[in-house]
């Protein structure tokens, strides 16, 4: 075999999703011995829950083979994660923070004006588009006109 | 065949003054979302349905099938002028659409777009009028012996669409049925898995989570570009000459006919969805073709075989929705949500108990189908503006929108965190291939079954060949079984 051949022949793992096949089946049988354990659980709780379990324990090592590759061709139509996609995945957990600590008006003005800024290019017109646009949606639209009750501010209930 | 009484009666909830302008309104924000790539009708109407919230049943759905109506046409339209399909089921539409704008022929690509669109849409209503009342009655027939034979079927389907990623898509369903499990035990009261949140006691909300998994990873991925369409096509559209476009549309009746045939077929399995009809649509047509019709070089009955198929697949997927209960896409699960939000649920009692609703909205629909055509005339000479809108202006102000109308459901901060939550699931999975769809199935069968099982434990017990020799539910495994050797085969020999 020539070394061609051979690193045609390599194997390449993606661990990501093997990853997430081992913790959804920790967090899987978690569940089910979390419902087992509750002193006035009966077998009917788990009637669904258990053959579930034991359908996603046959399934892991099946979806995990997928995972391993003899060439990268395999795994190269993934998405290529760019700055912009990353600006936006960061933001997400980021919104949500800033929405649970200090309210949607806030988190609108000031999230919407950094998404802005660095989804842009560092444009602050754009930023502060983006920051006025949010506050009107939140304030005016959510909070005002369909009056649903949001905690706008860190005060707020 | 539907009932007298009930269908003039639900003629007759069409006589109010809201219908039209819901319907109005619908329409134009589904065009303009239809119309972008990267914004679907999933992330529409998941901005849409707070507002739906004060509204009453027939005018909320109303508004919510007119965005999804609007939508599917609106893709269409940047697709044949800027090669830039808004939808993904408009893909097929740029081939010959995009061909035809190049050699000067883009008004009369759009009045054939519109036209196919108009028509296939139609027809498919017209088929969801004659087939959604038997339908309905057979799924009464279903007990939990066949729900649990449906779910298996369906979620094999959606694995079947991409058998090299057969496994990890059966996974993704069987942990969306063990997600919609967590909550408060239907049978004994004691919470599952709720870890103490009280929005958890009530389980997973399937519609949030639905709106999350889909419409979070669309604002993702559009932070890759600076603006939504690069392009700088600028063609000017006249109406004249796209009403004879249009015109030109109709002497293609066998291929509308053929179009509008396979989007009802394909609509109402799910997760096939619009392209997968567009694209058969088109290559049936491409096959029965003249020699001198040159597919791919701007063939007008390119346009027209993918646009009718693409809008029927919209009555298809409604079909499965009002019948059966189950979302063929995204945005059926989404609307599906705005059902049981307005005290509807869908399923084979919706007829007996809300008929003449329900034959309002399909008339309602016919209706949409013909004032979406005129307002697409209107619309196309203003999308290339609308497409050229900065993404980094789009982006926040869409993301705190969801947040806000996650918040607006329930009025719970628990549930902006299962959006966002779910959001960035959805982005793993449609990056490594799990299909968000088969998630979203499993978490609305899923607590359906949960409730059921224990039905299903009493009548069958340990004779669980009891339940399976039973007709209905033997049949739909048999095909779910034939439908898994298929594809492990074919996922084999790849």
């Amino acid at each position: 075999m020539t070394r061609d051949e051979n690193s045609a022949r390599r194997l390449l793992i993606d661990w990501i999703p093997i990853l997430f096949v081992l913790v959804t089946l920790g967090l899987a049988w978690a569940y089910l011995f979390s419902v087992e354990a509750h002193k006035y659980a009966t077998e009917a709780d788990t009637a669904l829950i258990r053959p579930l379990c034991y359908l996603l324990t046959i399934l892991a090592p099946f979806v995990m083979w997928t995972c391993v590759h003899r060439d990268a061709v395999a795994i190269s139509d993934r998405p290529r994660l760019t700055f912009g996609n990353g600006i936006v995945i960061v933001a997400v957990p980021a919104v949500l923070a800033g929405i649970l600590i200090t309210g949607f008006a806030s988190t609108g003005a000031i999230g919407g004006f950094f998404l802005g800024y660095f989804l842009s290019g560092r444009k602050i017109r754009h930023a502060l588009l983006a920051s006025a646009i949010s506050l009107v949606i939140v304030v005016g639209l959510f909070g005002g006109l369909l009056d649903v009750g949001l905690p706008l501010w860190p005060w707020s209930d | 065949m539907p009932e007298v009484t009930v269908v003039t009666e639900g003629f007759g909830l069409l006589w109010d003054w809201r219908i039209p302008a819901v319907i109005l309104m619908g329409l134009a924000f589904g065009l303009l979302v239809g119309s972008v790539p990267g914004l679907t009708a999933a992330l529409g109407l998941a901005i849409a349905l707070p507002f739906t919230l004060t509204m009453d049943q027939l005018p909320a759905l109303m508004l919510l099938t007119a965005i999804y109506t609007g939508s599917l046409t609106g893709g269409g339209i940047t697709a044949i002028l800027m090669n830039a399909p808004g939808t993904p089921g408009a893909v097929v539409t740029a081939i010959d659409g995009y061909a035809m704008t190049k050699s000067g022929r883009y008004n009369q690509a759009l009045g054939l777009q519109i036209c196919a669109s108009v028509i296939g849409g139609f027809v498919g209503y017209i088929a969801l009028f004659f087939l959604v009342q038997p339908l309905s009655d057979f799924a009464l027939r279903f007990g939990p012996a066949e729900m649990l034979a449906l779910t298996i079927l369906v979620i094999v389907t959606i694995g079947s669409l991409d058998d090299a990623h057969f496994l990890r898509v059966v996974y993704s369903g069987v942990l969306g049925m063990l997600i919609a499990t967590i909550g408060t035990s239907v049978t004994t009261g004691i919470p599952r898995g709720s870890m103490g949140i009280r929005a958890l006691e009530d389980g997973v909300p399937a519609v949030l989570s639905v709106i999350g998994l889909f419409a979070i990873p669309e604002l993702i991925s559009l932070g890759g570009r600076s603006r939504i369409v690069a392009s700088d096509d600028r063609q000017k559209t006249s109406v004249r000459d796209v009403l004879n476009g249009a015109r030109q549309g109709l002497a293609f009746r066998g291929t509308l006919a053929q179009g509008s045939f396979i989007g009802v077929l394909i609509g109402v399995l799910p997760a096939a969805g619009a392209t997968m009809a567009s694209l058969l649509s088109y290559a049936s047509a491409r096959r029965r073709a003249k020699s001198n019709e040159k597919f791919g070089e701007g063939a007008p009955r390119g346009v027209v075989a993918a646009e009718s198929a693409n809008n029927a697949t919209e009555a298809g997927s409604m079909a499965i929705l009002l019948a059966i209960g189950i979302p063929g896409g995204a945005a059926t699960a989404v609307i599906l949500g705005g059902f049981i939000l307005h005290g509807l649920v869908p399923g084979p009692r919706l007829f007996v108990d809300n008929g003449p609703a329900i034959y309002g909205l399909i008339f309602g629909n016919m209706v949409q189908m013909v004032i979406v055509g005129v307002m697409a005339v209107g619309f196309a000479s203003i999308v290339a503006h609308v497409v050229r809108a900065p993404s980094s202006v789009l982006i926040p102000c869409l993301l705190i929108s969801i947040g806000c109308g996650a918040f607006s459901l329930r009025g719970q901060l628990a549930d902006v965190a299962i959006i966002y939550i779910f959001g960035l699931i959805g982005y793993f999975y449609r990056s490594y291939k799990f299909a968000a769809t088969s998630l979203m199935i499993g978490l609305f069968l899923g607590a359906r079954l949960d409730a059921e099982i224990v039905r299903f434990a009493v009548l069958y017990g340990d004779n669980l060949m009891g339940a399976i020799m039973r007709p209905i539910a033997a049949s739909l495994l048999a095909i779910a079984f034939l439908i898994t050797c298929a594809s492990l085969w074919g996922s084999r020999s790849r």
